[in-house]
């Protein structure tokens, strides 16, 4: 699992209900839309994220609406199990770094 | 406020040439999807420089152009693919190789040749050549000119499309009202006798 990968992750499990929206995204997982875009797209093809367009709201702030992004509870189960699964490759290389054959992709952050 | 409509501007030419390269029938919601987001950009109150919120729509359309040939593409190799179970990749929606996202509208995989493709230009590459020439009245343009002549570049070399040609004479444009104005308002200030 790579370093932007497991940032998004992150913060869709941060809130599982909360639906979020590209920018959103970008700025809560520090990703430029050149990566997030291919992504989310991927995740989708997956099953593993769902989509869903704002409902038109009735205040009429002339704001166009926005699509939303949100985990299945199928993302949920896989993402908490690759969170889990990368944190222990990385504790067990941290233990010992010799034997690890599991190394943190680059780019990943704590 | 100039800088706010100039980029609006430049980032939806910059959106529309990304749309053009999905296939037809997601086209549409993802051009709704991108102007929104760039609304929520251009209005973002957590920044408060209107030209960084300028500059950080141009950088989110540009990246959008940049990446649109990966958006439904299915992954090649295992890069930054979760590793799901057997039974996840078997349920994921594979599309025909028709359908695949880099191919222009209206074409079939037959028409998809390399001698097919030269004859299509690159979309940013005419970006960077007219904005380069419209530099030489506008000077910022040039920044618009540089980086798209060199995302045009970029993506020539790996997909063989045309406009090799434009996309050099917008960069050549482009660097070269940047050093002549920047040396010019550099010569400006300093023989102003105000500072």
């Amino acid at each position: 699992m790579t370093g932007p990968l497991e940032r998004v992750l992150r913060v869709f499990l941060a809130d599982v209900s909360a639906p979020r929206y590209g920018y959103d995204l970008m700025k809560a997982a520090r990703l430029p839309s050149g990566t997030l875009y291919p992504m989310l797209a991927r995740l989708q093809d997956q099953g593993l994220v769902g989509a869903q367009w704002e409902q038109q709201r009735e205040d009429a702030s002339g704001r166009p609406p926005r699509k939303y992004y949100l985990l299945t509870g199928e993302g949920v189960r896989v993402a908490r199990l690759e969170l889990a699964q990368a944190a222990a490759a990385r504790d067990s290389e941290r233990r010992s770094p010799r034997r690890g054959a599991a190394r943190p992709a680059p780019g990943v952050t704590r | 406020m100039t800088t706010r409509p100039a980029a609006q501007r430049i980032a939806e030419l910059l959106i529309g040439a990304a749309c053009r390269r999905l296939p037809r029938d997601m086209r549409e919601e993802r051009r709704r999807e991108w102007s929104a987001e760039l609304l929520a950009i251009l209005d973002d109150p957590g920044v408060r420089v209107a030209a960084l919120r300028g500059a950080r729509a141009l950088r989110y359309a540009a990246g959008i152009c940049r990446s649109a040939g990966r958006l439904h593409r299915p992954a090649l190799g295992a890069s930054a693919a979760v590793t799901a179970p057997a039974r996840w990749a078997s349920r994921s929606r594979r599309r025909p190789l028709s359908q695949v996202a880099w191919m222009p509208a209206g074409l079939t995989a037959a028409d998809d040749t390399p001698q097919r493709r030269a004859q299509q230009t690159s979309p940013l590459a005419i970006v960077s050549v007219v904005c380069g020439m419209v530099a030489l009245v506008l000077g910022p343009l040039a920044i618009v000119a540089i980086v798209s002549g060199h995302i045009a570049r970029r993506q020539i070399r790996r997909t063989g499309e045309g406009g090799r040609g434009m996309a050099t004479a917008g960069l050549i444009l482009g660097y070269a009202v940047l050093v002549v104005g920047t040396a010019l308002v550099v010569a400006i200030v300093a023989s102003s006798p105000n500072l």
